[in-house]
């Protein structure tokens, strides 16, 4: 037996990538299959998912479409080129999302940057505080912010106590906005602070001495070499932020909807399985060729994300 | 969701060059200072005020009353909040073994050996990162659903290996890439079997990433919320989803004392990881 | 009950419910022997060592769940869910995951039984039940009185802080005409049907309309209001909570959190308006394949107790449906008396209407208008 194994690599390597392999089939990829399956069928009269087989789930999606160019500001920062109410709903949830990623991202770049150049001593504190709420719980610090924001809470009654008028912050698009930048700042500021780390910093003098400004020795020098960093931190928290639930429900008080939630409520609110499915894949696939996309643009040679 | 990437901080640091910035500072330096004391202070305020909040002895709002443990007497003394967190702690240790073992062996495949359907893998592994959780919860409510496998323990723990498995390989992986296989050659070369081999040499050099991709597997399965929603089954709910029970309730207070609780832990677990990195490094 | 019987109901009553037809007999001795299934085998009659029921959050007293524990050495163990829908997937998806009682409203009752996910009770095992009020009992979703007891009732209405809005609000049409000035000071209930059945009903319709054209103008006077009031969106524990801290001085709320919210702000008023609200009966039923179906029993059973249901009705702020316990006067003076948490039904008539939901097709026709609402 031990004999079999060892002269065939083949076989070694069968046996290592089967539990894995096994797992990823089994309780990934079946269940995503199963909800295909599903994505297709139409409702029985009790509404459960029933043969016979449909396209009508997915067509529902675009059932509504028009074209109609149009800019706004309001509930969320829209521009659009077609309209239709889920159409709308995948567009308006990318763009919240591709927003919060691109402010995620300015607001650690500085900080991962500081970070990277502290002495040693004070970088692994200053790493041990980005881990902190890294490690804890997200539902937690999403309802941190909730009681930061809240009408009695912290800030308004400061507020109050100086004589001054309370705001409405919480349930609002730009409380979102900050639920989501909040709780994906970590995820972005890791990676960065990762390959920052690695960043040998006599490049930027060597480009400066052949006489680029810091501008070009930035964008030329350093932002190649850091950009695994970044491809890392902004698919962490892109990907997220898209199919987002916690933060919707708890910083938008209804007020503001995502893919995500409309989804959740087609399987909890009316159990309209077929239709929840076609939605889920279909925003599944939208992320992953986004993910993909972003991916290639950015990666050039490189092979990993590490 | 985290990042493979947080595990690198926890290997050797590379030699620091000398912060020139701070030596002589600049207008530069001293936005990128602000910016970062911003940030600290955007990321640790909400949370010091709910812990603050939680030794508050008034029911609602943000007015403080007096100092009192009435909240944590009430967590403590509260059978199924404690019931909620065993279930979590016991997802999470089976969570984290049975990826971090699975995740582990099929990196060393991947990295080790050479077959066809490799580049299939590759990208397969990456989907669960990728794919949004609540579409992976779904999925599995849908699929142990048509299998009629009875929701608990074992949906949650089987769900939990599902998406902690790649980010364990996508570690390990990085790992075995810089990865000195001489160490083991010797060995091999002074009669070590391979089982002897990878007892000693490999496992032993391998142990600081999977130390790390265990830390990253556990605080995964600990934090998820959306996923454990719809596998959970009979009395197996873990403290995430009690915690969204409650939170949807509006503020109360003993939320406040677990959030406390929760966050103490996972101080602590950041501290071990620490001394277990120092530890790696002597 | 089948599936066309039960349509035939929700379709031709027009909002006049079975229960409050039945309420004139309110005086009426219970009539325990109707309800008596056909005598069964019992099949088990120990006492299992634990009950697993899936409850509302919220709704239910520990000190009860403790008595139980001491009087009958059974452990109660409660899992929450926060919609009807919600509790019957975990049913409908791969079956009973091992629940021995569940609280569906009255709906998901004749659904989950047309579905066959219910057990029929054995009432010799319940004979507290004859202290039920008779009122609520051959319900329009289970006419028979096969599968359910009743555990709670009440109203969706409206809650606000007196001090805040400037008169009292008696009607949905007051709400639908919110004031400016207190442009995103409202809430509204997150959930698809009581949401419209507001807009259906200050347009004169029934909450149960099936007809595209009245739930889209039902849509778009909703779509309105959130323009000009800015109103939230949020379920009703969450809307109490916004009322107490002041996010939302009015909102849509039902019957047990508005009682809260009202413990903890005397501001705060309840009001069921009278332009038609949604009247609700939570109720106790075994789903099948319940593993101690016996001990379930035994609990709903002590549950119907006098002293037990007034205890669980004080504690949570419940409007007990255990007759027995009133007229012994159990219940706290405050709650009995209040016409909010105890609204003379007979009184009301046509002002109280039950949701109907559960057919397919009319739900999608609701949840696409209420998409389109919550993304306007």
């Amino acid at each position: 037996m031990m004999q079999l194994f060892r002269r065939h690599p083949q076989l070694q390597a069968a046996a290592l990538m089967f539990p894995g392999a096994f797992w990823l089939i089994a309780f990934f990829l079946i269940p995503l299959a199963i909800m295909g399956v599903i994505s297709f069928m139409s409702r029985d009269a009790l509404g459960d998912p029933a043969p016979p087989y449909t396209l009508n789930n997915y067509l529902d999606i675009f059932r509504d479409v028009r074209f109609n160019p149009s800019i706004s500001l309001d509930g969320g920062f829209t521009v659009r080129l077609i309209e239709g109410l889920y159409v709308d709903l995948f567009w308006r949830s990318l763009w919240l999302s591709l927003i919060s990623t691109v402010i995620t991202l300015l607001i650690a770049f500085p900080v991962a940057l500081f970070m990277a150049r502290l002495p040693r001593r004070y970088r692994n504190l200053a790493l041990f505080a980005v881990m902190i709420p890294f490690w804890t719980n997200f539902l937690v610090r999403t309802y941190a912010l909730q009681f930061m924001l809240r009408g009695n809470g912290p800030i308004n009654t400061l507020l109050r106590a100086l004589g001054l008028a309370p705001i409405e912050l919480l349930f609002t698009p730009t409380a979102v906005m900050l639920g989501l930048v909040y709780g994906n700042l970590p995820f972005m500021i890791l990676p960065l602070y990762t390959s920052l780390e690695k960043f040998d910093w006599t490049m930027i003098e060597a480009a400066q001495d052949l006489g680029a400004n810091a501008w070009q020795a930035f964008r030329r020098v350093m932002l190649p070499l850091v950009s695994p960093g970044v491809v890392a931190g902004s698919i962490l928290t892109f990907v997220p932020a898209v199919g987002s639930y916690v933060t919707v429900d708890l910083m938008g008080g209804g007020r503001t909807n995502m893919i995500g939630y409309s989804i959740a409520q087609q399987f909890s609110t009316i159990a309209n399985w077929p239709f929840g499915s076609a939605m889920a894949l279909l925003m599944m696939i939208v992320v992953t060729v986004a993910a993909v996309l972003y991916f290639r643009s950015s990666r050039g040679e490189q092979r990993t994300i590490v | 969701m985290a990042t493979e990437s947080t595990v690198v901080y926890l290997g050797e640091h590379t030699e620091t060059w000398p912060p020139r910035e701070l030596q002589r500072p600049s207008l530069g330096t001293f936005a990128l200072v602000a910016v970062t004391l911003f940030t600290f202070a955007f990321l640790y305020v909400p949370i010091v005020v709910l812990v603050f909040f939680s030794f508050n002895s008034a029911r609602s709002g943000a007015v403080w009353e007096q100092f009192s443990l009435r909240w944590y007497e009430r967590v403590l003394s509260n059978p199924r909040i404690l019931e909620a967190a065993m279930n979590s702690l016991i997802v999470a240790l089976l969570a984290t073994l049975g990826s971090v073992v699975i995740g582990t062996l099929m990196a060393l495949a991947m990295e080790r050996y050479r077959f066809r359907s490799q580049p299939l893998w590759d990208g397969l592994l990456y989907l669960p990162v990728i794919v949004p959780e609540i579409v992976m919860g779904i999925s599995l409510l849908l699929f142990f659903a048509a299998v009629r496998l009875e929701r608990g323990i074992v949906t949650l723990v089987i769900s939990h290996i599902a998406f902690c498995m790649p980010f364990v390989y996508l570690t390990m992986r990085a790992r075995l890439a810089d990865f000195d296989r001489s160490l083991e050659e010797a060995a091999q070369d002074l009669g070590a079997n391979e089982w002897v081999t990878f007892r000693r040499i490999t496992l032993p050099l391998l142990m600081p990433g999977i130390i790390s991709s265990a830390l990253l597997a556990f605080t995964l399965s600990l934090d998820d919320f959306v996923i454990s929603f719809f596998v959970t089954g009979v009395g197996s709910q873990t403290l995430p989803v009690y915690i969204w029970g409650q939170i949807r309730r509006g503020v109360t207070p003993e939320v406040n004392a677990i959030s406390t609780l929760m966050l103490a832990l996972s101080i602590i677990l950041v501290l071990i990881s620490q001394l277990l990195q120092r530890r790696q490094r002597v | 009950m089948n599936r066309r019987r039960f349509l035939q109901f929700s379709a031709g009553l027009g909002g006049m419910s079975a229960l409050i037809a039945a309420c004139g007999s309110t005086s009426q001795s219970p009539n325990v022997s109707s309800t008596q299934p056909a005598a069964s085998a019992p099949s088990d009659q120990k006492l299992a060592k634990t009950l697993n029921w899936y409850n509302w959050g919220n709704y239910v007293a520990d000190s009860i769940l403790q008595k139980f524990k001491e009087e009958f050495g059974v452990t109660v163990n409660v899992d929450t869910y926060s919609s009807n829908e919600e509790m019957e997937a975990k049913f409908k998806a791969g079956g009973n995951p091992g629940y021995d009682l569940i609280t569906p409203s009255d709906y998901m009752v004749s659904k989950m039984a047309a579905a066959g996910l219910l057990e029929k009770l054995d009432f010799n095992n319940i004979p507290n039940y004859a202290l039920i009020d008779p009122s609520l009992k051959n319900t329009y979703f289970d006419p028979t009185n096969e599968y359910s007891v009743a555990y709670n009732w009440g109203t969706t209405g409206f809650a606000y802080n007196k001090n805040k809005v400037p008169e009292p609000i008696t009607s949905w049409k007051q709400v639908i005409e919110w004031p400016a000035e207190l442009r995103g000071k409202l809430g509204m209930l997150d959930d698809v049907r009581e949401l419209l059945a507001v807009g259906l009903r200050v347009l004169g319709y029934s909450g149960n309309s099936s007809s595209p054209a009245e739930i889209n103008a039902a849509r778009d006077l909703l779509i309105e209001l959130k323009r000009r009031a800015n109103y939230t969106l949020t379920d009703s524990p969450t809307a109490g909570a916004n009322l107490v801290a002041g996010d939302v001085v009015g909102t849509m709320i039902y019957t047990p959190e508005a009682v809260t919210a009202r413990e903890q702000n005397p501001d705060i008023v309840y009001v069921i308006p009278g332009d038609v609200s949604t009247i609700w009966q939570d109720n106790l039923c075994i789903p099948k394949g319940a593993p101690s179906k016996y001990t379930a029993e035994v609990f709903i059973n002590f549950l119907c107790r006098p002293d037990i249901a007034a205890e669980n009705a004080n504690e949570i702020g419940l409007a007990t449906p255990c007759a027995e316990a009133i007229k012994q006067g159990l219940i706290d003076e405050a709650l009995i008396k209040d016409k909010t948490v105890y609204p003379d039904v007979a009184a009301m008539g046509n002002a109280l209407e039950f949701l109907r939901k559960g057919d397919p097709a009319v739900d999608e026709l609701f949840q696409r208008a209420f998409d389109e609402i919550r993304s306007a």
